[in-house]
C-alpha cells in the first residue's frame, strides 16, 4: 500500500528521473549503473502500483 | 465519499481556481498544437537513438582493419589525397571519432564555402593513411532523419521551429502538472478505473503514464529548446570571442613567416598546449569558426562531463605558433551537455531503451490526450444538442 500522497510520489519519480539522467552524465564508472538504475526507477515503480491496485491493494486508502 | 475519494472541498476550490482552469487551458492548447509535430520528433528520434546500430547494420561507415604495429598516420597526406580525389573542394575540418579512433574523416567542402552545411566525410584508415570512403549523409537514412529532426530541412527557420515545438511540450508538462495534482489527490497513486477503451481508463493511464514519464519527458525537451538555439549561439561565439583571439595575431608574426605550417605541425603545437586533452576536431583556415588565418582545435576532456566539453586552442596558419587558448563559452557549455542529455547516447545500450520505452510512451500519452480532449467534445456538443431540443 502506497501510503505518501501521491502528487508528493509523483514529484518524486520526477526528480529521481532528472537526477539519474544527469547524474549519469556527470560521472562514470559504477555509480552508472546506480544512476541508470535511478533514471530507470519511475518506469519500474509506475508499473508496481499499476499491478498492486489490480490486484486490491491499493484500494484500502 | 467512496474509498477513493479524499477532501472533496478543498479539491472542489483547487479545481475551481482561476490558476487552475489557466492551466487546463495551457495543457490541452499547448499539447494539441504541438501533437502532429511531436509525433514527427519522436519517430526521427527513435530512429536516431540506434543510429550507430542502423549505420553499422547499412555499411554507411566503412570499416577498417587495425594493423598489429599500429601507430597513428600523418594527417597532411591525407588531406592531400583528399584535394586530389576532389579537387573542387577545400578541406574545411579534421575529425578524430572517439568512439572509432581506427578512423579519420576529413570534411571535405565547396571551395568557397565558409559554413559546414555542405562538407561531406572523406573516411581515411587511422593507422595506414588509406583512403576508404566517402560519404554524403544528407543520403543515408540516420542523416535525413537527423535533418528532419533537426531543422524541418529549414535550416535556421526550422531549427527555430523545432525550439518551439519543444517549448510548447515543456509548457505543456509544467502546466500538466498543476493539473495532475488535485486530481491525484483523490485516488489512489497507480489506480486505473473504468471499462477497457472507456474514458475514465484512458484519462487514468494518460495521468498515470505522463507521471512515469515526467522527468525524463522535461530532461528532453529543455535539452531540445537548447539544441534548437546552437547555430545561433555558434555564431555569437564566432563573432565575438574568436574575433577577440583571433585579433591577439600581430603583423610582426605574419611578417616573420617563412610559409604555411604543416598541419601536422599544428596538430603537434594543439597537443602540446594542452597535454592532458584530446584532439577531436579541427577546423582549417577559410571557415565561418577558424577565419582565414588560423586553425581552431577543439580539445575534450577525458572523463565525466567534461568528456563533452572543449577548449579551443587557435593556432596561426603561417607559423604554427599559439594564438590564444581559451574554455568554451558557458552557453556553449550548456548546449554541449544538453546533447547527450537530448539524444541518450551516454550509457550504452540500457539507456538507449530507457529513450526508446520513454519516447513510446510519451507519444502514447500524447495522442490519447488528444483523443481524450476529442470525446469530450464530442460528448459536450451532444449535451448541447440535447438541451437545445428540449427548450426548443
Amino acid at each position: 500500500m502506497i501510503r505518501q500522497s501521491p502528487f508528493t510520489i509523483a514529484l518524486i519519480f520526477a526528480a529521481l528521473a532528472l537526477g539519474g539522467l544527469v547524474g549519469m552524465l556527470l560521472v562514470e564508472g559504477l555509480l552508472d549503473t546506480l544512476f541508470l538504475a535511478t533514471a530507470t526507477a519511475p518506469l519500474a515503480i509506475g508499473w508496481f502500483c499499476r499491478t498492486r491496485v489490480r490486484r486490491g491493494h491499493g484500494r484500502s486508502r | 465519499m467512496n474509498s477513493l475519494t479524499k477532501r472533496p472541498e478543498r479539491d472542489v476550490v483547487a479545481r475551481t481556481s482561476r490558476w487552475f482552469r489557466f492551466n487546463v487551458w495551457l495543457h490541452r492548447w499547448s499539447s494539441l498544437i504541438a501533437t502532429p509535430f511531436f509525433f514527427v520528433l519522436c519517430v526521427t528520434g527513435t530512429i536516431l537513438i540506434f543510429h550507430h546500430e542502423i549505420e553499422e547494420l547499412l555499411g554507411t561507415l566503412p570499416e577498417v582493419t587495425i594493423p598489429t604495429d599500429a601507430k597513428p598516420a600523418a594527417i597532411a597526406p591525407m588531406v592531400a589525397i583528399a584535394q586530389e580525389k576532389y579537387p573542387e573542394s577545400k578541406p574545411m575540418y579534421v575529425f578524430w571519432d572517439p568512439d572509432a579512433p581506427e578512423r579519420v574523416a576529413i570534411g571535405m567542402g565547396p571551395a568557397g564555402a565558409m559554413k559546414f552545411d555542405e562538407v561531406h566525410p572523406a573516411f581515411f584508415n587511422a593507422y595506414t593513411g588509406e583512403f576508404l570512403k566517402s560519404v554524403d549523409f544528407s543520403r543515408t537514412l540516420t542523416g535525413f532523419m537527423l535533418t528532419l529532426h533537426a531543422n524541418w530541412f529549414l535550416d535556421l527557420p526550422g531549427q527555430l521551429f523545432g525550439g518551439v515545438i519543444a517549448l510548447l511540450v515543456l509548457l505543456s508538462l509544467l502546466s500538466g502538472l498543476v493539473v495532475y495534482a488535485p486530481y491525484v489527490k483523490r485516488i489512489v497513486f497507480g489506480a486505473v478505473r473504468g471499462r477497457p477503451g472507456s474514458r475514465l481508463k484512458q484519462l487514468d493511464l494518460h495521468n498515470l503514464i505522463g507521471v512515469v514519464v515526467l522527468g525524463w519527458a522535461f530532461v528532453v525537451s529543455l535539452t531540445g529548446v537548447f539544441l534548437a538555439l546552437a547555430s545561433i549561439a555558434i555564431q555569437v561565439w564566432a563573432n565575438t570571442e574568436l574575433k577577440e583571439m583571433a585579433a591577439k595575431t600581430t603583423p610582426a608574426t605574419q611578417a616573420a613567416a617563412s610559409g604555411p605550417a604543416s598541419v601536422d605541425t599544428v596538430i603537434a603545437a594543439a597537443r602540446a598546449a594542452l597535454p592532458h586533452r584530446e584532439l577531436r576536431f579541427m577546423t582549417f583556415p577559410g571557415t565561418e569558426l577558424s577565419g582565414d588565418r588560423h586553425y581552431n582545435a577543439l580539445l575534450y576532456g577525458t572523463s565525466g562531463y567534461d568528456d563533452k566539453l572543449f577548449e579551443i586552442v587557435m593556432i596561426e596558419a603561417a607559423t604554427g605558433t599559439i594564438t590564444d587558448i581559451r574554455p568554451a563559452p558557458w552557453y556553449l557549455k550548456v548546449i554541449m551537455l544538453s546533447e547527450p542529455l537530448h539524444f541518450g547516447d551516454y550509457g550504452g545500450l540500457p539507456l538507449q531503451l530507457l529513450w526508446f520505452a520513454c519516447t513510446w510512451l510519451t507519444m502514447f500519452i500524447v495522442g490519447n490526450g488528444a483523443w481524450l480532449w476529442w470525446t469530450r467534445r464530442r460528448t459536450s456538443r451532444r449535451r448541447t444538442g440535447a438541451l437545445a431540443g428540449a427548450q426548443a
